[in-house]
């Protein structure tokens, strides 16, 4: 049976997102990618991490970005990804309520 | 193989300068990038719009890809002049994501060969990791309480012994975290594509997708369940039968109850990480579809002494 891997370290990530340590620890600072843990020594990441990381780096490239611009454009995907789960919950919710 | 004109999928006439080739660029990079893009089909819009601006925005690629243009025409058939040697320019593009079109005429930065069997143009080709995989596994709200391992079947490229990298059938067992919601994500290391040389193959992502349950609803660790109750039951108060993911539990409902009205029944919701979630019963007041002659008189009696008017808020 595999193995379920919730959290990684700092070099895992890098490894799994494929970039250099360096440019990793720029979307750190740019709140792109949230560490558990304060201290670098003590940072894990969650594995949710790890997509967020690669759509980060992608809208970095493609669109040509400064890392400032893709924190706003991540802060406003999962923003409307939350709603969007929240929108399909009520409207289920509602479903149950307006049908027989 | 069928000619493309990358000019006309940037929406740009073939004597633009460059910077309105990388406007262009980006104004449609902007529209169909499949992060953001809500377009149908912005995945592939995307990468024809990529590859075309991988080639026009490279003077030296445009300039050979001029040349070419010569002999093809938009949605013919089109193969390169003979003679025609693609270059070996290196490019920043994932070659996955490339055409036929492309690579006929710059070349393939690597061919897909198997472990061992790579070509010689490129040292760091002939070993690399295998690619992440992510694919989203439907999950019922039965299975995230389960602690037996769940089996999952995907296709996944392998290596075959022609050296072609086909889609096989793969089998898992994965056992499902504590605490799994709608959208999180699990790792399986090594599970995802073959690595190139001597290089490990990438992992596989397995993005849980909770499939609506008939009865529950989910928001994070807790439970919503909609239970229908009688007129009189409502007005009377009663005691229920309702399901819970644990099994049956009776519900004392209290006299005067309103639709929409909320119930917490703490602890038994999803199992949380830290906490457990809490099942929330909302009631739901019904008529019956029919109603007998004796029914009809109790109503009527009702209706001639209670004394509420429900619409004195629109009246004003």
């Amino acid at each position: 049976m595999a193995d379920n891997y919730l959290r990684l370290s700092l070099i895992d990530i890098c490894h799994a997102v494929e970039l250099p340590e360096e440019t990793f620890v720029e979307l750190i600072q740019h709140d792109i990618v949230k560490p558990i843990g304060e201290q670098p020594t003590d940072w894990a990441f969650d594995i949710t991490m790890v997509s967020i990381a690669k759509r980060a780096v992608r809208l970095q490239r493609d669109l040509e970005l400064e890392w400032s611009a893709v924190a706003l454009i991540e802060d406003l995907l999962q923003q409307r990804e939350q709603l969007q789960m929240e929108n399909e919950s009520l409207r289920q919710r509602l479903r149950r309520f307006l049908e027989e | 193989m069928e000619f493309k004109d990358y000019y006309d999928i940037l929406g740009v006439n073939p004597q633009a300068d460059k910077k309105v080739i990388k406007t262009a660029y980006r104004r449609l990079a902007r529209k169909y990038h499949p992060d953001v893009s809500k377009e149908t089909d912005a995945e592939n819009k995307f990468k024809e719009v990529a590859e075309a601006y991988e080639v026009l925005g490279s003077d030296e690629k445009r300039a050979e890809y001029d040349e070419l243009r010569k002999y093809g025409r938009k949605g013919q058939p089109f193969e390169p002049p003979p003679g025609w040697e693609p270059s070996a320019g290196g490019h920043e593009f994932n070659d996955a994501d490339l055409s036929e079109f492309f690579s006929s005429i710059f070349g393939d930065r690597y061919q897909q060969s198997a472990p061992g069997q790579g070509n010689n143009r490129n040292e760091y080709m002939r070993s690399q990791r295998g690619q992440d995989v992510e694919i989203e596994m439907p999950l019922s709200l039965e299975e995230t309480l389960k602690k037996e391992p769940k089996t999952i079947e995907y296709m996944l490229p392998q290596f075959g012994e022609s050296g072609r990298l086909a889609d096989i059938k793969k089998t898992l067992k994965v056992k499902i975290p504590k605490g799994a919601i709608d959208g999180e994500r699990i790792r399986l290391k090594g599970q995802g594509g073959p690595g190139i040389g001597k290089a490990p193959p990438g992992d596989l992502y397995l993005k849980i997708k909770l499939v609506p349950h008939s009865l529950f609803d989910v928001s994070g660790y807790d439970l919503t369940l909609t239970v229908p109750i009688a007129p009189w039951e409502a007005a009377l108060g009663t005691n229920v039968n309702v399901p819970t993911l644990s099994g049956r539990i009776n519900l004392t409902i209290a006299p005067e109850s309103q639709t929409g009205q909320r119930l917490r029944l703490k602890g038994k919701g999803l199992p949380g990480k830290s906490k457990q979630g809490d099942l929330y019963v909302v009631l739901k007041v019904v008529m019956p579809k029919q109603f007998d002659s004796d029914s009809i008189k109790l109503w009527q009696e009702l209706a001639s002494k209670a004394n509420y008017n429900p619409r004195s808020d629109l009246e004003n």
